[in-house]
């Protein structure tokens, strides 16, 4: 399973003297979590749908498992296979039931009736949703972050090989927030996720691999950790440097020497300074 | 009007929707002053997007009642008039935009006011600028990203000099660094022209911009006060379904591994210092 974007620009109808992605090469593998993060306008959105097939390239080719998506019988194919969650995905959600709902998309495919009841079935335990309890409600009697599990599931149950996520998290509450992150967590271990953030700290969170975009155009694409080394950049990108990292600069101007995890989760920072700590024998960190 | 005086008045307010078994929101007693930023923190479901519709009177009181500048909004025509009141802005922009043209689109609010034309005219650009979109002027609304929708939605509630400013879930489509400039451009505003801005959110990281927070929870006020009160009270936040900003959450992590930090610290550097004295 891959996905190789070569040279690509894009732009919408009317738009072409402005296109809102110019020249990406990207390739992307068969699982995990690769995080998108620029500012609002930057063409995060507009990348998700040329991904998945919603808008073509203007330029450049996208191949989707080797195959030119322009050369498809039918962009529906791209769409089963690159699941993409929009960042209001109400808009997405029009089952009279949770249980429709997810059922949708396999039957539009075309799947014996039992096959889209195992699917619909499993897509609800990947997403933690109790089959009981959700199977028969309305959709839009949901909290924020079960909606948004519902909407996720409707994808999963195509099985697709990518997902595509935007904003997964915008607009939840703490649970809701929780929730989602665990859900791709695990989703990325078995398939490849492309999360579409404008939020660096969440892509630090969950991504193994970080592109930052500005104004539709790739200026980085690494590790999690390298990605913050730059500040002038993020500054740049009016993007909101993580507290930990702007905590473990802090703790460098001052002198403290850390052992480089290369792992900027919230969780192992506050472990490596609590290590250095122990290590010292002190209750601070110098 | 003095400055203290009150502008949003609500006495023992309680609202069911007709298909619910318990009331959206019950007994509420708030009031709020010219000028005042008062942020209304609570999980989804916890009452404060109904409590925002009852303010701008898009829904009325079953039992209570609610004063906006000295009047109940039972008594108030529906529709345009009461947007010159309050300014609402919505969670999702796209519901909101009715022209195909950004500076119509500001415009829009004011021609239902009947301002007349150069009035029009210099407040659109005005408050275009103040959200930095001018450049946007002659721009499709329809074409936008959804964050310049959201600040779209927020020049255009502005324009109509509504002496409130209801932002609910305003800014959920921001980028952080957009969102919270566009949060201190608000506070400014509050304070400028004696705006009460009333900001409905669970972000926790916009509440410092806040001269008061009030915690919403299953349809009720469980907390009243600072910012900086709010934080010191972490303990109680996971059962109102709320969580402290990423800095105050690494500072009670860093303490909970037994380093000598205060979770209601304010800045990095202070953090910092509280490690490294």
């Amino acid at each position: 399973m891959s996905l190789t974007l070569s040279g690509v620009s894009a732009h919408y109808p009317g738009a072409e003297a402005q296109p809102s992605l110019r020249q990406i090469d990207l390739k992307i593998g068969d699982r995990g979590c690769l995080a998108v993060v620029g500012p609002s306008g930057s063409g995060k959105s507009t990348l998700g749908r040329v991904l998945n097939g919603l808008l073509r390239a203007s330029t450049g080719t996208v191949a989707l498992d080797g195959q030119d998506m322009a050369k498809l019988e039918s962009l529906a194919i791209a769409r089963r296979r690159v699941g993409l969650l929009m960042q209001q995905p109400d808009n997405q959600l029009f089952g009279v039931t949770v249980g429709q709902d997810i059922r949708f998309g396999p039957m539009q495919a075309g799947l014996d009736e039992a096959i889209c009841q195992d699917r619909m079935e499993e897509a609800l335990r990947r997403v933690g949703l109790d089959q009981e309890t959700f199977v028969s409600r309305s959709p839009f009697s949901l909290s924020g972050g079960e909606r948004r599990r519902v909407a996720l599931a409707g994808l999963l149950a195509m099985k697709p090989g990518h997902l595509v996520l935007d904003e997964p998290i915008a607009g939840l509450d703490p649970a809701g927030r929780d929730s989602i992150e665990s859900v791709i967590a695990q989703t990325a271990e078995e398939i490849s996720v492309v999360l579409l953030t404008a939020d660096l700290p969440l892509a630090l969170r969950l991504a193994d691999r970080v592109l930052l975009l500005e104004e539709g155009r790739v200026v980085f694409d690494g590790t999690p950790a390298a990605s913050v080394a730059d500040q002038g950049l993020i500054t740049r990108l009016r993007l909101m440097v993580p507290v930990q990292v702007e905590l473990l600069a802090g703790l460098a101007a001052r002198g403290v020497v850390l052992p480089a995890t290369g792992d900027l989760r919230p969780r192992t920072v506050v472990r490596t300074i609590a290590d250095a700590m122990a290590y010292r024998g002190e209750r601070s960190a110098c | 009007m003095s400055k203290d005086a009150t502008l949003i008045s609500i006495r023992q307010l309680s609202y069911k929707y007709p298909s619910a078994l318990q009331p959206a929101v019950q007994s509420i007693d708030l009031e709020i002053a010219d000028g005042e930023v008062c942020a209304i923190l609570g999980a989804n479901g916890s009452g404060k997007s109904t409590l925002a519709k009852l303010m701008g009177g898009l829904l009325l009181p079953h039992t209570g009642s609610i004063l906006v500048d000295g009047v109940p909004t039972a008594a108030r025509p529906r529709g345009w008039a009461m947007h010159q009141h309050v300014g609402m802005v919505f969670q999702n922009p796209q519901n909101q935009i009715v022209s195909t043209v950004v500076e119509n689109e500001v415009a829009f609010g004011l021609e239902n006011l009947q301002a007349d034309s150069l009035t029009m005219q210099d407040r659109v650009v005005a408050c275009l600028e103040l959200l930095g979109l001018a450049h946007l002027r002659l721009a499709n609304p329809h074409e936008l990203s959804a964050g310049e929708q959201q600040r779209l939605a927020i020049a255009s509630a502005i324009a109509a000099r509504p002496n409130h400013l209801l932002l609910d879930e305003a800014t959920s489509l921001l980028d952080d660094q957009t969102r919270l400039d566009l949060m201190a451009t608000v506070g400014r505003l509050a304070h400028q022209l004696g705006l009460s801005v009333i900001l409905i959110t669970h972000r926790m990281d916009e509440v410092p911009i806040a001269d008061r927070v009030i915690v919403l929870s299953g349809g009720q006020i469980v907390f009243q006060g600072t910012p900086a009160a709010l934080f010191s009270e972490a303990e109680r936040l996971p059962s109102w379904n709320l969580s402290l900003p990423p800095l105050q959450d690494l500072a009670l992590e860093l303490r909970t591994a037994g380093l000598s930090v205060s979770p209601a610290v304010r800045s990095v550097p202070e953090l910092t210092a509280q490690l490294c004295p």
